[in-house]
């Protein structure tokens, strides 16, 4: 089942996925996906996110900054980058994801977002996926020129108001055959801009959970953002922006202005 | 639910023995806004809790700090207002595995079950406000670091301002200034005791104890 929570007429409800286009809220009522409004389909604890998961974007970011070609290919393969974001952040489908007037190049990411089902610590790889309670789709935006070398990727990057939409769906588990074989795309205004599968992942699923239960408890409701392929677009005011993950969902989010006055 | 982040850097001692890195890759520059981190859920413990070594550690640093409890859920705070939206200060400790590299978020280091015991908050309504705290940390009693807020490189007020520019701050999220250069190790079997106090007000201590990870 496809989970979601979205406020209709006053109140805020449980609904699920009916057909592509429509909803079921948990009073039995059938609404368009557009006349809702929708909310981040789950409460999160532990936020992590995946920096250079993907070889293809690994690459594509060195080309950007020959300097730090070493930290951006090497790294990411001894061992997962983590980096943790916080609540603050989240954002419904269909939300306003707002470009600060100093951002210089602000990207977003679709990424497999995947949401853990039971607490453990220590978990092998072998039953890693026993610890999935669905999967989500993520766009985890980050403003590249506020990227500074301190326990990076920094909170100003990574962490902002707004800057990662989640959902429209929680999926069950069950209903994701094959996570490892999921297409990502990425559409502004209608165009492809990104496109890669999460067979590409340096560090899959299940070698994260390992290694991360490694270092800490994972819990109910904790999130692992696995990382994106290579596509990293600049993204600006009234851009419709919209991620998709095979069979988990289509978030569509759209880039507003800096809505504070300068001073 | 809350969020409990922390600064990094924020005390000028620890910013002066990083200075001379600052200017050198992969820093490049010194940092122009706060460093932060996030000790996530599973680090909060209460006051007596043990603090639980992972296999393979010998020794942690005691990281007593000061944790500012937020009162409004507001965002883009002004500096001369900040004092308005805490509500309290509680008592913490910012348990760190030790290392040296400071270029990837401290999720090894800072993260581990158990590493994050905080105390009972101290409403602020019962002090003056904008004092200097004095942090007093001590290991099996005996007292290894004293440190006060004057030095630090972001004030209260400033640092709470600089975060809420991009991240709107919640009731009860809890912003720790940072730890003191120098962080005394603690290992197996220590008592480890945080205590905290102002002009006006004593926050109290925090105490809790070392213990080694039980193996499976």
């Amino acid at each position: 089942m496809k989970r979601a929570r979205v406020g209709y007429g006053g109140a805020i409800h449980d609904a699920f996925e009916v057909t592509d286009n429509r909803v079921c809220l948990s009073d039995g009522r059938v609404l368009e996906e557009a006349e809702v409004l929708w909310l981040p389909p789950f409460e999160a604890k532990t936020i992590f996110a995946l920096a250079l998961n993907y070889a293809d974007h690994a690459k594509e970011l060195a080309a950007k900054s020959s300097k730090e070609t070493s930290i951006f290919l090497k790294a990411p393969l001894a061992e997962p980058i983590i980096f943790l974001k916080g609540a603050n952040t989240l954002l419904g489908h269909r939300g306003f994801t707002m470009r600060p007037k100093t951002a210089e190049f602000m990207h977003y990411e679709c990424e497999l977002g995947v949401v853990i089902g039971k607490s453990g610590k220590k978990i092998s790889k072998a039953n890693a996926l026993d610890y999935v309670g669905g999967y989500t789709v993520v766009n985890d935006y980050a403003i590249r020129n506020f990227l500074e070398g301190y326990y990076r990727p920094n909170l100003r990057v990574k962490s902002r108001d707004t800057c990662t939409p989640i959902g429209p769906y929680f999926v069950d588990k069950d209903d994701v055959l094959d996570p490892m074989n999921l297409n990502l795309t990425t559409y502004v205004n209608g165009k492809l801009t990104q496109e890669g599968n999460t067979i590409d992942m340096i560090h899959d699923i299940s070698s994260l959970i390992e290694y991360i239960s490694g270092i800490m408890t994972l819990n109910p409701g904790d999130v692992i953002m696995t990382g994106t392929p290579k596509g990293s677009v600049d993204v600006f005011p009234g851009d419709e922006v919209i991620c998709e993950v095979e069979g988990v969902g289509r978030l569509i989010n759209t880039i507003v202005s800096d809505w504070h006055s300068d001073n | 639910m809350k969020t409990v982040l922390g600064a990094l850097l924020n005390f000028k001692g620890v910013w002066d023995r990083y200075e001379s890195r600052m200017h050198q890759e992969p820093h490049n520059h010194p940092p122009c806004f706060p460093v932060l981190f996030i000790k996530p859920c599973n680090t909060w413990r209460n006051p007596g809790d043990p603090i639980i070594l992972p296999s393979g550690v010998d020794e942690v640093e005691v990281g007593g700090t000061l944790g500012i409890v937020i009162g409004k859920t507001t965002s883009h705070i002004q500096e001369a207002n900040a004092y308005s939206y805490i509500k309290g200060y509680l008592i913490a400790n910012d348990v760190t595995i030790p290392h040296e590299s400071i270029l990837r978020p401290p999720i090894k280091q800072k993260c581990r079950d158990s590493f994050c015991p905080m105390s009972a908050m101290t409403l602020s309504s019962d002090m003056q406000g904008g004092g200097v705290f004095n942090i007093r940390i001590f290991v099996n009693d005996e007292l290894k670091l004293q440190e006060s807020t004057a030095g630090l490189v972001r004030s209260i007020p400033k640092l709470i301002a600089d975060i809420s520019e991009y991240m709107t701050l919640k009731e009860d999220d809890v912003v720790f200034i940072g730890t003191p250069d120098g962080a005394p190790l603690a290992r197996k079997g220590d008592k480890v005791t945080v205590e905290i106090d102002c002009l006006d007000a004593c926050l109290g201590r925090l105490t809790n104890f070392i213990e080694s990870e039980v193996p499976n």
